[in-house]
């Protein structure tokens, strides 16, 4: 839930070259979807062609869940996301945090070293991460093109992120 | 109130808010204007939540307690000494954005 408010704040303010937009989340959410309907369905109203897509995969891992077993989930939804990967291409992957996008942006990494398509990765940390980073973030730190922190304590611990002050 | 849709109309309507600290709670009710006083729960261990709460308090945008000191927070809380919440900037991303993309 505050992931996707989050993502659909950042996205408030694209132009319309940033399309088609493609949603990817876990089959487990149940709040996500009418959430990002109701932002395009506004969105229509000042770009009437704007064209979104919607994609579940298998959720990567609960809240708290072991680490042996999250790997095993997370390779199991890497099974599913390495041919939407392919198959959607994308030019550029924004996320910010939820398990989910570890297995999109791994597909995407391998799809780069395989030669068959280089995706920019952008990864916004929540704002809810003031001091510490989540485990999404702290992976995601070494692999993402750009890496945006919302507070300057994690700009100071982590110098190679971009910090822009408060983005949603 | 289980798992309402929204809780916007709500909001609109307090004039005082008590929240857990939940980061999508906090900010919905400090971008709307009203005072939140966030009750932390001390009995989740390493509870990132703490860490937006603890800097909202810090900044002096929110009252915090715990449970056992909300009626006590509730008695001697002075809310005029909380400070407005400045909206985030979006648009910020999106300049970033395009000038990393390519799109200027």
């Amino acid at each position: 839930g505050g992931h996707t408010t989050e993502i659909l704040r950042l996205l408030s303010c694209l132009s319309e070259s940033y399309s088609p937009r493609h949603y990817i989340f876990a089959d487990s959410d149940k709040m996500s979807e009418a959430k990002i309907r109701s932002f395009e369905q506004k969105r229509a109203e000042t770009f009437p062609n704007s064209q979104f897509t919607l994609h579940r995969i298998p959720r990567s891992r609960e809240v708290r869940q072991s680490w042996t077993s999250s790997v095993v989930t997370t390779l199991y939804s890497l099974l599913h996301s390495l041919p939407l990967t392919n198959k959607l291409k994308p030019d550029l992957i924004l996320c910010n945090g939820p398990g989910t996008c570890i297995p999109i942006c791994i597909s995407a990494l391998l799809l780069g070293l395989l030669g068959i398509k280089r995706s920019i990765i952008v990864y916004v940390e929540s704002i809810c991460r003031v001091e510490t980073l989540s485990l999404s973030g702290k992976i995601l730190y070494y692999f993402s093109d750009y890496f945006i922190v919302q507070w300057p304590d994690l700009k100071e611990k982590y110098p190679k992120s971009v910090y822009l002050g408060r983005i949603v | 109130f289980r798992f309402k849709d929204s809780l916007a109309e709500d909001l609109q309507s307090a004039d005082l808010v008590i929240s857990h600290a939940g980061a999508g709670s906090c900010l919905e009710t400090l971008e709307k204007g009203k005072p939140l006083i966030v009750v932390i729960n001390d009995k989740l261990m390493n509870n990132h939540q703490l860490e937006l709460a603890k800097q909202l308090h810090k900044d002096g945008y929110v009252l915090c307690c715990n449970c056992s000191t909300l009626v006590e927070t509730l008695q001697l809380m002075d809310l005029s000494t909380l400070k407005p919440f400045p909206p985030g900037q979006p648009e910020n991303f999106a300049l970033f954005l395009d000038k990393i993309v390519g799109f200027q």
